[in-house]
């Protein structure tokens, strides 16, 4: 499959992401066909799927890989400019905050078919979701924390970021700066402070 | 209220429900096969279930999630800090919802049928879990209210998060989730307002 997605060119496979965002933001997942894909891309049935042969199943996998590519990329720029870990902490919670709401796609299907979202925040979806996010936050993270830590915390703001989104919280906005900072300042700078001290002894 | 013997027909229909979905998957179980392994005629079944066999698989689902929250709450009933009760909590949590074989039949079958109470009356659920540690951290020392109650709040989130995903941890290794606990859910609680 990984091979597939090699020899697909970047132009197909750009405007094939951004068909099928497109479809999802406006029918949802189940609604969603290889056909749909075609008209809204401009691309024939036959090269879709000969670029991806597993079909929709292939082309969605692709859509969450490139989706997910550009919430890094926002998140990597944010912490960049952090000067330090409360900073990189709270602007990583909120950009992903705001990057997953405004997401018309990830709308809809909160919306009209939370069951498929549920799916990958559930149980061993969930972990597989959670190992692949922590795996890409935690590089980001060693200019302030060493390796274990840096993997830890990346989970942890993966889990909060879900929380606040699946179960909007009155006194916590997170996509707010303020709601953000106190929500780090509050519960995660103490811990890390433990981990650290009782990592070095 | 003089319902109990109802209750009990439609717990038994719910449970015969169970026991059909984990012998042959959700799409396959029909309402005969839930009349047979209830014990119980269809007519009684739609007496009960008005909606049929949707409405019974909602049903299914709620009763084992009320059931699921009724059973960890007594499991951890006789603890008596915050770490105690957060610790067997986790542990007792997830073995169940592991073991808890109906579920993952649904979630792997028909998701859809979780959404109403996993998505919709999971609000409740959270400020459920919320409301049972608030009295633990009293215990543990957080006199203020405003900062139990938003420290129940989080706790009951990442309680519920790790219960179902528990990512780095193994959660069937008593000392992993007390260095869990310790350094990372309750290390991040100020005992005084700030």
């Amino acid at each position: 499959m990984s091979d597939s997605h090699d020899a697909v060119a970047p132009s197909t496979r750009e405007r094939v992401v951004t068909a099928t965002l497109r479809c999802l933001a406006a029918q949802g997942l189940r609604r969603t066909t290889v056909d749909d894909v075609a008209v809204e891309s401009g691309i024939s049935r036959a090269t879709l799927y000969r670029a991806f042969p597993g079909g929709r199943d292939t082309i969605v996998a692709a859509v969450l890989d490139a989706e997910l590519d550009r919430l890094s990329d926002a998140i990597e720029s944010e912490v960049a400019a952090a000067s330090d870990l409360g900073g990189a902490l709270a602007r990583t919670l909120r950009v992903a905050t705001v990057w997953l709401t405004a997401n018309e796609a990830i709308a809809t299907l909160m919306f009209d078919e939370p069951a498929v979202l549920l799916t990958h925040l559930e149980f061993e979806q969930m972990d597989r979701t959670l190992a692949v996010s922590s795996a890409r936050l935690a590089p980001l993270l060693l200019r302030f924390l060493d390796a274990d830590a840096a993997e830890r915390v990346g989970e942890w703001v993966t889990r909060l970021v879900v929380s606040y989104l699946l179960f909007p919280s009155d006194e916590i906005d997170l996509s707010e700066p303020a709601g953000a900072a106190a929500l780090v300042e509050r519960h995660m700078l103490p811990a890390v402070a433990v981990m650290h001290s009782q990592a070095s002894v | 209220m003089t319902t109990p013997p109802r209750l009990e027909v439609r717990e038994r229909i719910l449970e015969g429900t169970s026991r059909a979905i984990c012998a042959g998957g959700v799409r396959q179980t029909s309402l005969t096969d839930i009349a047979r392994a209830s014990g119980c005629s269809r007519a009684t079944i739609y007496r009960h279930f008005p909606g049929g066999r949707d409405e019974l698989l909602e049903a299914l689902v709620a009763f084992e999630h009320r059931r699921f929250f009724v059973r960890l709450a007594q499991a951890v009933e006789s603890a008596t800090t915050l770490e105690e009760v957060v610790e067997r909590g986790l542990m007792v949590a997830h073995r169940a919802l592991v073991e808890l074989e109906v579920l993952q039949i649904v979630l792997r079958e028909q998701p859809e049928l979780l959404e109403p109470t996993l998505v919709r009356a999971s609000q409740p659920t959270l400020r459920l879990v919320a409301d049972f540690l608030t009295p633990y951290l009293e215990a543990y020392g957080v006199a203020d209210q405003a900062t139990r109650a938003s420290h129940a709040d989080y706790l009951a989130r990442m309680v519920m998060s790790y219960m179902s995903a528990p990512g780095r941890f193994d959660l069937t290794d008593a000392d992993q989730v007390r260095d869990l606990v310790r350094r990372e859910l309750l290390a991040g609680l100020q005992v005084h307002a700030a």
